[in-house]
């Protein structure tokens, strides 16, 4: 890959931070590093997106937020997925998987026409 | 998604925005601290990363990528446009015009011109096309001019005596008056009339 790393691509960051938020609860600065060590640092989420992100899947009702305490203790904002934003997830996910399935097959095509 | 809960989501999210509307100084404080949170822990990362602190800070704050910037992004996410736009943008406006005066010059020139040009014309189509003749049944109305049999010119002005003429032996017409009369004679009037 000629780039070490790309930003997230627009219209994945809200599938990716559901499912970010699936296993556990977590914040902001969390779901930042969890898509960039999953993704092995490929995946880099511009924090100038990401909280604007949050504050608008709350809005839609598909994470909840509550303040708490981070590892070390200090108060920090956790975003929890919702059920609504579960069942998102999983149509956000299809979608997801028909769309890359399908650009995978135009890039495998190896120029001849038909099959 | 059903009728009921999509509209359960647009009645959330109302809320949300009506709440953080109401209480903009706690939503700001919070999201002051969740700001802050965010860039003390990058910041603590790159210096585990052997920066020095005010190094680690300074890339933490550029990584991040203008926090007023992301600030109003995020005021928009969860802002009533409609309610609070108009403070917003008018503020937006003067700030832009405050550092941009040649800008903001060249666009109100442009205005002005546009805006007198069409008033100009509007008022010549008012005058002319949309207002009523000032006479009762303007469709009557008629001009008459002479013609010099001689020179072959067109709408030439008549004499007096010419015009006493026409009144009295019209019957096309109803009535006829002078319009635009010189009271003085002149000396072509005065050949004609000795």
């Amino acid at each position: 890959m000629a780039q070490s790393n790309a930003d997230v691509l627009q219209g994945t960051l809200d599938m990716l931070i559901l499912k970010t938020l699936l296993p556990e609860p977590m914040h902001g600065w969390g779901v930042s590093q969890r898509i960039q060590a999953i993704s092995k640092d490929i995946l880099r989420v511009n924090q100038g997106s990401l909280y604007p992100a949050l504050h608008r899947l709350d809005g839609r009702g598909w994470i909840t937020s509550q303040w708490g305490k981070s590892e070390r203790n200090r108060r920090a904002k956790f975003y929890r997925l919702t059920d609504r934003g579960h069942s998102q997830l999983q149509t956000e996910e299809e979608c997801w998987r028909r769309f890359s399935g399908a650009v995978d097959l135009v890039l495998a095509a190896d120029g001849r026409a038909g099959s | 998604m059903s009728i009921l809960s999509s509209t359960r989501s647009i009645l959330k999210g109302l809320s949300a925005r009506l709440w953080s509307l109401l209480f903009r100084e706690t939503v700001e404080q919070e999201l002051d601290e969740e700001i802050r949170f965010h860039l003390d822990m990058a910041t603590e990362k790159l210096m585990r990363g052997s920066l020095p602190p005010d190094e680690a800070r300074r890339k933490a704050l550029l990584e991040f990528g203008g926090v007023e910037r992301f600030k109003e992004r995020t005021r928009e996410a969860q802002s009533l446009p409609v309610l609070e736009d108009p403070t917003r943008n008018l503020r937006v406006g003067l700030r832009r015009v405050a550092s941009n005066p040649l800008h903001a010059l060249a666009i109100v020139g442009t205005l002005a011109l546009g805006i007198g040009a069409n008033t100009a014309i509007f008022s010549v189509v008012d005058t002319v096309l949309l207002r009523p003749f000032p006479f009762p049944e303007p469709d009557r109305l008629v001009m008459v001019w002479e013609t010099n049999r001689a020179s072959g010119t067109s709408h030439e002005p008549a004499s007096w005596p010419d015009v006493v003429d026409f009144r009295e032996r019209t019957r096309t017409l109803s009535a006829i008056g002078p319009c635009g009369a010189r009271l003085q004679p002149s000396r072509r009037e005065k050949r004609l009339s000795g």
